[in-house]
């Protein structure tokens, strides 16, 4: 199977992830998690340590459904997401711990000083994404390549979009994203939006010292 | 074995991380781990599902060893801290995904909306840790039990000791600071601490739109 000229595995689980995906998502969610996962396929073909391509392809298109109407639910983004693909994955012979992987991958996907020390499949599904977001990486991709995969896969004012999306989530459930970088979206962007500062609840936590 | 009338798994991996653990270790950081080590203990007896007594152990004992001298690497403290462990458990019989369980669980102890959603070991190594940093759930442990490990393992100032080591952490490697708790601490008390908002970095990627 080829998108944008690049060769990505042919099999059932990865195009039923597509299909959940492209359901699930608007246009522009479903071209940004396409494009991640291209980006996260070249940027391993130089790596070290390879990840598993199909768990890597399972990750990345997955990666938003916390994102949809769909799957939202009371925990971060992230979290929901992760949920939504380990039960896309239950019932189709995948091991428990190539399961735990992926939402790994998933979950971590926004934790840059966490995921890049984990496993390959959850440093690259981290790094594919952020390429995308925020152009890390992009330096290692050759630009004839990055101008296929942003013509098959258009942005679609994705920097917008998300912006919406991640100030939705700091209105809802605000909670969620004290710990997290949902939480710069909060501060920028979502009117009333007070996160408490970590230094302060350890300094008012019940204890005397 | 047992401390403030806590019973715990008495082997030699315990010991040894326990040894580990105090000769690194300032005093009121060192109790402040084992703190967290019998809170969690205390805490899993009502846990639906029950974490590995010994990687619990070993997991909140050495969950601060990235604070150390010694240990101090170049990445977030909870990463160096976890590839601590890792290198304490290597040649030691444990199996390698046994060994991810505690560098997980080292490397999530400060991010409560992912921890709570991981493996039992995960979820009570952060609890542990959050009874002890900010009193969370110190309602689901009797009064005499706090009391006798507040009693064994006094906290020694452990408010003002903590936020020095997290504020040298924040001055010295700035970079680990910007998408974790850390950084309250870094606004809080390190003056010319600028970390990036990352709704700004969505905004400001290589990309039109």
């Amino acid at each position: 199977m080829v998108f944008a000229g690049i060769t990505v595995p042919d099999t059932v689980l990865i195009r039923d992830a597509i299909d959940l995906s492209r359901s699930a998502s608007e246009p522009f969610l479903f071209n940004h998690v396409m494009r991640s996962w291209l980006f996260g396929v070249l940027l391993s073909q130089g790596a070290e340590r390879a990840p598993d391509p199909e768990l890597l392809a399972v990750a990345t298109i997955l990666h938003d459904l916390g994102l949809t109407q769909r799957y939202t639910a009371e925990s971060r983004f992230e979290i929901d997401s992760a949920n939504a693909a380990r039960s896309f994955l239950k019932g189709r012979g995948i091991s428990t711990q190539q399961i735990e992987l992926v939402w790994d991958a998933i979950a971590l996907h926004t934790t840059r000083s966490i995921a890049l020390h984990k496993e390959p499949e959850v440093a690259m599904t981290h790094s594919g994404i952020t390429a995308d977001v925020l152009g890390a990486g992009l330096d290692r991709i050759p630009q004839d390549k990055q101008g296929a995969i942003l013509a098959e896969f258009p942005r679609l004012a994705l920097k917008n979009e998300l912006k919406k999306c991640l100030s939705n989530i700091a209105r809802r459930k605000p909670e969620s994203t004290f710990d997290n970088i949902v939480r710069d979206f909060g501060v920028r962007y979502v009117d009333g939006y007070t996160s408490p500062n970590f230094a302060d609840v350890v300094a008012n936590a019940p204890f005397s010292e | 074995m047992d401390f403030a009338g806590v019973k715990v798994p008495d082997t030699a991996l315990v010991r040894d991380a326990m040894d580990l653990s105090r000769s690194l270790l300032e005093p009121f950081l060192f109790n402040h781990v084992m703190r967290s080590w019998l809170f969690g203990i205390v805490l899993a007896e009502s846990a639906a599902i029950a974490p590995d007594a010994e990687l619990l152990a070993v997991a909140a004992i050495l969950h601060d060893l990235g604070l150390t001298e010694r240990y101090n690497g170049e990445n977030r403290f909870e990463v160096d801290g976890a590839n601590a462990a890792r290198e304490f458990l290597k040649e030691r019989g444990i199996s390698t995904q046994q060994t991810q369980l505690v560098w997980d669980a080292i490397a999530l102890h400060t991010t409560p909306t992912l921890a709570l959603h991981k493996e039992p070991e995960v979820v009570m190594t952060h609890s542990g840790i959050a009874v002890d940093v900010l009193g969370a759930g110190l309602d689901r442990i009797s009064r005499e039990k706090q009391q006798a490990i507040l009693t064994a393992f006094p906290r020694l100032a452990f408010k003002d000791g903590f936020k020095g080591c997290l504020c040298n952490v924040v001055r010295q490697k700035p970079i680990t600071a910007v998408d974790n708790i850390l950084r309250d601490f870094g606004i809080r008390y390190v003056e010319g601490f600028t970390p990036p908002n990352f709704a700004d970095l969505v905004a400001g990627a290589p990309f039109s739109e």
